[in-house]
């Protein structure tokens, strides 16, 4: 009986381990053309990821020796104002350029689309050089365009008779143009993906709406916009966790205060993580932010896939 | 016979062989090269008085990068954490020098900067010493004294002559009252003072000068118990409260057009801010601006503060340090090196024997003639205390924001004295 039992245990597993050895045997090489990626990832990516987990339970000064905090980190996370504030503000900006952005890409990608149009690829460059272009000189350019006494959007205002306006001084009014910033850079890459999707719809669909009677715009609404649903769904999702992880454009417009803007109103998630990272030396706390704010967004974009994704609709 | 010719000659070809080797290795050990991180401005404060250093130590050669301010400190917090990289010298602001020390950076200096100590202004060894150890050399100052346009000050019916403006501006109390007057008179803001993007500096420089601000010596919170911060708030946000600060943020051309075109009457800033002024961003407004020591807050009180100031540091990593201090000691310490360094670049100068030079007390066309060098030469001596801490860049950003609030009219300065010290201390553990 025990033997039995042993045998019949052991026999799969030795045969397992055979197969195993045959395996290695067999196919060890592509395993080894392909390891570079997985060294890397794991020496870049993986480890990181694991060891900021590690340092969120942490107190770290990134020199000194890391003290154990158990789950102060979070517990302090859900007193920081600031944190929570950079919530918020991501949530603003997102409502004001993203769906306007979205739209606007789908638009712009179904015209460079038309056959009918000339110079198609001198367009596709022009929307989606912006996207190319060196975010920092960007940055003093737009915030230069935005300035209250030089900027030429105040100098045009000023020209119609219009007031002067704060843009880089009022938080609702920064907000607005960290998100002009952000559709100006990313519009290109947007239409992009667009393009890529509206490129699989078959052209028959189109041609057989057409012989129905259907105009362009009817095409477009019953056609092109339920096609590109995944797509668009894809654009969005990018978008979502675009917009919480903001560093750069705030960071170029804001740089008297790194980012954070008036009255903290364009501080975002990550530029939160890196103040207290690499400004207050507190890898432990920016750790933890790290965590939860991979959380929010994992639970925001499940939440996306869920209600407007295929299965959803 | 032949022999001993041989033996004769071997050793005298090893006793040659030996003096040789024994000359390149102290030939060797002499010839350094010493690495420096540090900004434009300090490595043409150093290229004007590199000859005179060449000159004394002609073997030690010296390699510089150049990057911005909070370049050096992150690039040295990397180099640190990673245990290797950082050069043998780097440049550091007093503001964030603190927190570089506490993770352990720079090299204890303690015995070579002792002879030293009683040579330079007072309040700056406090940001290059932990425990009663010191870890670099305060390089320049930053005394702040009242700036003020000449041309507005007349044109509201006030004296613009140096010695009557220090009169007229005798305490913070009388400098408010005229504001209104001057106000009134010519359309020109009393001080630029910028709203929502707030940096602290302004409220720092006026709690300086009281000797009060965020932590005293032993490191305790200070920013509530000490009147005088809620006091010099309170003052600070009467003027948005009045219409008498210019909103515009520093750094800014809206900033650098008030300092032109008079739109602004007075700063209060620090030393290096005559030459930024002459040198680029008010070069136009030649003849128009005066120097006066700051207003007191009490009648016969300290009339003056600080703004930032830096100091050289020799890095832990460093393999060449006697070298790497050879050139620390001879910027930052011999007179005539500060004395060319502040002749050639404005540096203003944190060794006391310096100030003897009569480049102190000359006068400079910019400043309608005025030696205003020496006005913040006669201030130096007065600056009161003050204790950065590791923690200086969070509680800044902690107050800058309740500045704002402030300035937006959210919150009383009273409340966010309070909001600003709990949050410091929730955060930074500080009693």
């Amino acid at each position: 009986m025990a033997y039995a039992q042993e045998h019949a245990h052991s026999q799969p597993a030795s045969r397992t381990l055979v197969r195993a050895a045959g395996f290695v045997r067999r196919y060890w090489a592509p395993y080894l053309f392909v390891s570079p990626f997985f060294l890397m990832f794991a020496a870049f990516m993986l480890y990181p990821v694991l060891f900021s987990l590690v340092l969120s339970f942490h107190e770290w000064n990134g020199v000194g020796p890391m003290v154990w905090r158990g789950l102060d980190n979070y517990a302090r996370l859900a007193h920081d104002q600031a944190f929570i504030q950079s919530f918020i503000n991501s949530a603003i900006i997102f409502v004001m350029y993203v769906p306007a952005m979205t739209a606007l890409a789908l638009v712009l990608a179904a015209l460079l689309n038309s056959a009918y149009l000339r110079a198609r690829a001198l367009w596709r460059a022009a929307i989606f050089l912006p996207y190319v272009t060196a975010v920092v000189a960007v940055g003093f350019t737009f915030a230069l365009l935005f300035d209250r006494d030089f900027g030429l959007l105040n100098l045009v205002l000023v020209a119609v008779g219009l007031p002067k306006v704060d843009w880089l001084l009022l938080p609702a009014l920064a907000r607005l143009s960290v998100s002009t910033l952000v559709t100006w850079r990313w519009l290109g890459y947007n239409m992009v993906i667009m393009l890529g999707g509206l490129q699989n719809i078959p052209g028959e669909l189109y041609e057989a709406a057409t012989i129905d009677g259907a105009g362009v715009l009817r095409s477009f609404l019953s056609i092109t916009i339920p096609l590109m649903r995944p797509v668009i769904l894809f654009a969005v999702v990018l978008s979502t966790i675009g917009t919480f992880s903001l560093f750069t454009e705030p960071y170029v417009l804001f740089q008297g205060t790194s980012g954070a803007g008036p009255a903290r109103a364009t501080l975002t998630p990550v530029l939160h993580l890196y103040h207290n990272a690499f400004g207050f030396l507190k890898f432990g706390y920016a750790s933890a932010i790290a965590y939860v704010y991979f959380g929010v967004l994992f639970v925001l974009t499940a939440l996306q896939w869920k209600l407007f994704g295929r299965d959803g609709g | 016979m032949k022999k001993s010719a041989l033996a004769r000659l071997s050793a005298f070809v090893l006793v040659i062989s030996v003096v040789l080797a024994v000359a390149a290795g102290t030939a060797a050990q002499e010839r350094a090269t010493v690495t420096v991180w540090g900004w434009e401005y300090q490595k043409k404060v150093v290229d004007a008085i590199l000859p005179l250093f060449t000159r004394r130590n002609p073997s030690i050669t010296v390699d510089w990068k150049i990057m911005a301010p909070q370049q050096v400190r992150q690039n040295m917090l990397l180099a640190f954490s990673s245990g290797a990289g950082a050069p043998d010298v780097f440049g550091a602001e007093s503001a964030w020098l603190p927190q570089l020390l506490a993770v352990g950076g720079a090299t204890d200096v303690t015995e070579r900067a002792r002879p030293y100590v009683s040579k330079f202004n007072r309040f700056k060894w406090q940001d290059v010493t932990v425990n009663g150890r010191i870890f670099g050399m305060p390089w320049d100052s930053g005394p702040v004294a009242l700036y003020y346009r000449r041309d507005v000050l007349e044109k509201a019916g006030l004296p613009s002559d140096p010695e009557q403006v220090a009169k007229l501006f005798a305490t913070w109390n009388e400098y408010a009252q005229l504001a209104r007057k001057i106000h009134t008179a010519t359309g020109a803001y009393m001080f630029a003072h910028a709203r929502a993007n707030n940096d602290a500096r302004d409220f720092e420089k006026l709690a300086w000068q009281r000797g009060a601000g965020y932590f005293d010596e032993q490191g305790r919170v200070i920013l509530d118990t000490r009147k005088d911060n809620v006091e010099v708030l309170t003052f600070l946000a009467q003027f948005w409260k009045d219409d008498l600060a210019q909103d515009t943020e520093p750094w800014t051309p809206a900033w650098y057009k008030g300092f032109t075109d008079g739109s602004v009457a007075t700063h209060f800033g620090a030393v290096w801010m005559g030459g930024f002024l002459r040198t680029w961003i008010a070069a136009d407004a030649a003849g128009k601006w005066g120097v006066v020591p700051l207003p007191a807050w009490a009648p016969g009180g300290v009339r003056t503060s600080n703004d930032g100031g830096s100091n050289l540091v020799v890095s832990a990593q460093s393999k060449v340090k006697d070298a790497a201090w050879a050139l620390v000691e001879f910027v930052t310490a011999n007179r005539e090196a500060q004395v060319t360094a502040w002749r050639a670049m404005d540096s203003f100068p944190s060794l006391d024997e310096a100030y003897s030079s009569p480049f102190a007390r000359l006068g400079d066309p910019y400043f309608g003639g005025q030696a205003y060098r020496q006005v913040f030469v006669d201030l130096v001596k007065q600056i009161p205390a003050w204790y950065y801490t590791k923690d200086y860049p969070e509680a800044n950003s902690v107050m800058a924001q309740e500045i704002v609030n402030v300035a937006l009219g959210r919150k009383t300065p009273e409340q966010a004295i309070r909001d600003a010290a709990s949050e410091i201390r929730r955060r930074t553990g500080r009693p």
